[in-house]
C-alpha cells in the first residue's frame, strides 16, 4: 500500500523536468482558453469560463476561446498551434484529456506559458493545476448532515479516480462531524455528463429514503430533487437556480483566484512553474461555497463559517486523522493528516459511507 | 402547369462532369456557410482572408487537414468493403476500438522484438478489428441475424471493454488515471515533420492502393462488384458469393482496426476513451461521398478532414460555437451529396401538358 501511495506521489508530481530555464514570454501577453465542453455547459467548462471572464475584466484584455475541443491529441494540438498562429502565448487548458498534447506542444514552444487544470504534466513552462475541492464538500457536508431528516445523504459521482473519491470523503466526513449517524450513499455513473443516466441515479437514491443529494456531476441530480421536494448540494457552478426551493448551496470553483495571479507573475517575468503542479483551495479562495440557501439553519451557518475559517488559517484539513476506511481500517492516527501524496492515491471509501468502490480486473 | 421531372442515370459519367459537379456543391455549401457565418457575427472579409487562407493556403492548415484525414481514410475504406455488399457495418466504432485495444496490448506488453513491433501492432488491430465483426458475420449468414442492429450494439460492448480494462487492469500506473501507459519509442509512427502528420498517411494512401487494386484488378473484385450489384443474379451465376462476403466484410472490420492502431501509435501514444468518437459516422459519409471507389475514399477522406479542420479552425478563430461548427460541417457535407446526386442522375423537366 506505501508502494502504491509512494508511486502515486512521485508520479503524479514527478513528470518535471530536469533544471528549471528562465521562462520568457515572447512579445505582449495574449491569452486563449480551450474548453472541453461548451462554455455555458453549468459545470466545469463554465467554472472556467467565469475565470475567463473575470480574468478579461481584471486584466484589461479581451481573451479568445475554443469550445467544445475532444480530448483527442490530434484535436487539442490543432487547437493550440492554430491559438498560436494567431500570436496567442498564454494558453489555459481544462482537462486531464489535455495533458499529453500540452506536454508535446510546450516542448515545441518554450515561450509560450501554458496551463492546464486538472492535468498532471508539467515542465518548464507548463503548470498543471486543481483545486483541493474536498475542503468545499467538507462545508457542504456540515450543511447536508445538520439538515437531513433520514440521516440519509446520497451523491452522484462521475468516476472512481481520487479526485472525485475524495470530494465524497470529504461530504461524508463534514456530515458526521456534525451528525455522527449520518451516512452518504455514493453512485457512480461512469460518465462526466449525462443528466438521464444522473436522474434516474438520483430516483434510485430518493427511493431509498436519501433526503439530501449532491451532484458532483451536471445538474440533473439538483433538478431530480427538487421535483421530489427533497435537498440537494450542487457542484462547480451555482445551482441555486436549478433548484430554488431545496438546493441548500454549491461546491464552487473560483478558478480566478489562482489563474489571475499566476498570468499576472507570467506577464511580470516572475512566474516560476511548480514542476509538480499548482494545488490551491480555501486558501488561495479557489474554493468557496455558493451563498447558502434560506433553508440552512443560521447556527449551521455559523459553525461553517468558523470551519472555512479554520481551514483557510490551516489549523483543520477534512482528513485529519483519525481517519477510517468503510471496513474500519486506520489510513491514519489521531494527530496527523492526510498528504497529497496520500490525497491523490485515494482509492477507497471513508467510513460513512455507503457503496462499493469499483475495483479493476 | 403541370410538369414532370424525368430523371435517368447516366452510362458513363465524363471526367469534366465529374470535377465541375464536385467544384460546384463544394462552392454553393461554402456560399450558405458564408450566409450562417456572417449571421454568426463574422466579418466577411476575415472569412476570406483568414479563414479560407488558414484552412487551404497555409502549411499549417494542409497538414492539419493531413493528420485529421489519415484515421479517415482508412474507416472510409473499412465501410466502403462491406456496404459495398450491401452488409451495413455500423459498428466501425466497436472494430476501431477492438484494434486500439490490441495495438496497445502489444505495446504495453512489449510483445515482439522492438524492430518489429509497430507491424506486429498494425497486424493485432488488423485482427481484432476483423475478429469484432467475424462475430456479426456469422450470426447473419448462419441465422439471418440483422447486422445493423448486432453490430451497431457491439459497439458498445467494446466500448465497455475499453472503460473495463483502462479503469482496471490497464490503468495508468503513473497517475491511476483511466489511460494506458504510455507507449515506447519503438512503438509510436514518426512524424513527418510537417505539422503534427505523421507516417500514418502513408499506411492510409498504401491500403488505398491495395483496395483499389483488389477491387479493380482482380478476379475477386470483380466477383465482390458482381455481389454488390445483384446477389441473386451473382449466386445463380455459381459465383461463391459466400466467400466473397465474408473476405470483404472481414476486410471491413480489419481496415477500421488498423486505424485504431494507427491513431493510438500515430496521435496518443496511449489507449484513451475518447479516440473512436464519431468514427462510424464519418466513415459512413466517405464511402458515400466516394461511391465506395477506393482511391475516391482517398480524396473524400482529405475533402471531409479539411471540413473538420475548418471546423476547428472556426472555433479557434471566432469563438464560434460546437452547434455552428456541426451546421457548416452539415450543410458542406449535403452540398457535396446533392452535387453528387446531379452528377449521377440526368435531370429532364417535361412538360405533361403537351401528351
Amino acid at each position: 500500500m506505501k508502494n502504491i501511495l509512494v508511486v502515486a506521489l512521485t508520479l503524479f508530481f514527478g513528470m518535471t523536468s530536469a533544471g528549471m530555464a528562465e521562462f520568457k514570454l515572447d512579445g505582449e501577453p495574449k491569452i486563449a482558453f480551450i474548453f472541453h465542453g461548451a462554455a455555458d455547459n453549468a459545470g466545469w467548462a463554465e467554472s472556467h469560463n467565469n475565470a475567463r471572464l473575470k480574468m478579461e475584466e481584471a486584466l484589461d484584455t479581451r481573451i479568445a476561446y475554443a469550445e467544445n475541443i475532444p480530448e483527442e491529441t490530434t484535436k487539442v494540438r490543432q487547437a493550440i498551434d492554430l491559438f498560436i498562429s494567431r500570436g496567442h502565448n498564454i494558453i489555459v487548458g481544462t482537462s486531464f484529456g489535455y495533458g499529453d498534447a500540452f506536454l508535446e506542444a510546450a516542448k515545441q514552444y518554450p515561450n509560450v506559458a501554458f496551463l492546464n487544470a486538472a492535468g498532471t504534466t508539467n515542465h518548464d513552462n507548463l503548470e498543471s493545476f486543481y483545486a483541493r475541492t474536498y475542503e468545499g464538500w467538507y462545508l457542504a457536508g456540515m450543511i447536508a448532515g445538520s439538515v437531513t431528516e433520514t440521516n440519509k445523504l446520497g451523491m452522484v459521482a462521475g468516476f472512481p479516480l481520487s479526485l472525485v473519491n475524495w470530494d465524497i470523503n470529504g461530504f461524508t466526513r463534514g456530515a458526521l462531524a456534525v451528525n455522527p449517524d449520518a451516512t452518504n450513499s455514493a453512485i457512480f455513473v461512469n460518465t462526466w455528463y449525462d443528466p438521464v443516466i444522473e436522474t434516474q441515479t438520483t430516483e434510485a437514491l430518493l427511493e431509498q429514503g436519501v433526503d439530501v443529494v449532491a451532484t458532483d456531476n451536471s445538474t440533473a441530480p439538483v433538478v431530480t430533487a427538487e421535483r421530489y421536494g427533497k435537498k440537494s448540494v450542487g457542484y462547480q457552478v451555482d445551482m441555486a437556480p436549478h433548484g430554488p426551493k431545496g438546493n441548500l448551496t454549491s461546491v464552487l470553483f473560483h478558478w480566478e483566484a489562482h489563474l489571475i495571479p499566476t498570468v499576472q507573475s507570467i506577464i511580470d517575468g516572475s512566474w516560476e512553474p511548480n514542476p509538480y503542479g499548482a494545488f490551491v483551495g480555501i486558501k488561495e479562495g479557489a474554493i468557496g461555497l455558493a451563498d447558502l440557501s434560506e433553508i440552512a439553519p443560521a447556527d449551521v451557518a455559523a459553525k461553517v463559517a468558523v470551519t472555512h475559517a479554520a481551514i483557510k488559517a490551516g489549523e483543520l484539513t477534512p482528513f485529519d486523522g483519525p481517519v477510517l476506511k468503510q471496513n474500519g481500517d486506520v489510513v491514519i492516527e489521531a494527530g496527523a493528516s492526510l498528504d497529497d501524496g496520500q490525497l491523490w492515491g485515494m482509492e477507497y471509501f471513508v467510513s460513512g459511507v455507503v457503496g462499493t468502490m469499483p475495483t479493476g480486473l | 402547369m403541370l410538369n414532370s421531372v424525368v430523371l435517368t442515370r447516366r452510362q458513363k459519367i465524363p471526367l469534366a462532369l465529374r470535377a465541375s459537379t464536385f467544384v460546384l456543391g463544394l462552392t454553393v455549401g461554402f456560399l450558405v456557410s458564408c450566409v450562417v457565418l456572417l449571421m454568426s457575427g463574422v466579418p466577411l472579409n476575415a472569412i476570406f482572408s483568414e479563414f479560407v487562407y488558414q484552412v487551404f493556403f497555409t502549411s499549417l492548415g494542409q497538414s492539419q487537414t493531413i493528420t485529421t484525414a489519415t484515421p479517415l481514410i482508412l474507416v472510409g475504406l473499412g465501410a466502403a468493403a462491406a456496404m459495398k455488399l450491401r452488409f451495413w457495418n455500423i459498428g466501425i466504432e466497436g472494430q476501431l476500438w477492438f484494434g486500439a485495444m490490441a495495438s496497445t496490448w502489444v505495446a504495453i506488453n512489449d510483445i515482439g522484438p522492438e524492430n518489429i513491433r509497430l507491424p506486429l501492432m498494425m497486424l493485432a488491430a488488423v485482427l481484432a478489428g476483423a475478429f469484432w465483426i467475424a462475430i456479426p458475420v456469422f450470426f447473419k449468414l448462419k441465422y439471418g441475424v440483422n447486422e445493423i442492429i448486432m453490430t451497431l450494439l457491439m459497439t458498445y460492448i467494446a466500448f465497455q471493454l475499453v472503460q473495463h480494462l483502462l479503469f482496471g487492469a490497464w490503468q495508468d500506473p503513473s497517475t491511476s488515471f483511466p489511460v494506458s501507459a504510455h507507449f515506447d519509442e519503438a512503438e509510436k509512427l514518426a512524424r513527418l515533420g510537417w505539422g503534427n502528420a505523421y507516417t500514418g498517411i502513408w499506411i492510409a494512401l498504401a491500403a488505398g492502393f491495395a483496395m483499389w487494386f483488389l477491387v479493380d484488378r482482380t478476379r475477386f473484385g470483380y466477383y465482390s462488384n458482381a455481389v454488390g450489384l445483384n446477389i441473386v443474379t451473382a449466386r445463380s451465376t455459381g459465383l461463391p458469393v459466400t466467400a466473397v462476403i465474408v473476405i470483404s466484410v472481414l476486410l471491413s472490420g480489419g481496415l477500421s482496426g488498423l486505424a485504431g492502431a494507427v491513431i493510438t501509435s500515430g496521435a496518443e501514444y496511449r489507449l484513451t476513451q475518447f479516440l473512436a468518437h464519431g468514427f462510424t459516422f464519418s466513415g459512413i459519409v466517405i464511402a458515400f461521398v466516394a461511391r465506395f471507389n477506393p482511391l475516391g475514399i482517398i480524396v473524400a477522406g482529405l475533402i471531409i478532414g479539411g471540413i473538420y479542420t475548418a471546423g476547428e479552425t472556426l472555433k479557434v478563430f471566432y469563438s464560434l460555437s460546437e452547434a455552428v461548427v456541426v451546421l457548416i460541417e452539415g450543410i458542406l457535407l449535403l452540398s457535396l451529396l446533392i452535387s453528387d446526386f446531379f452528377k449521377t442522375f440526368e435531370v429532364r423537366i417535361r412538360n405533361l401538358k403537351g401528351n
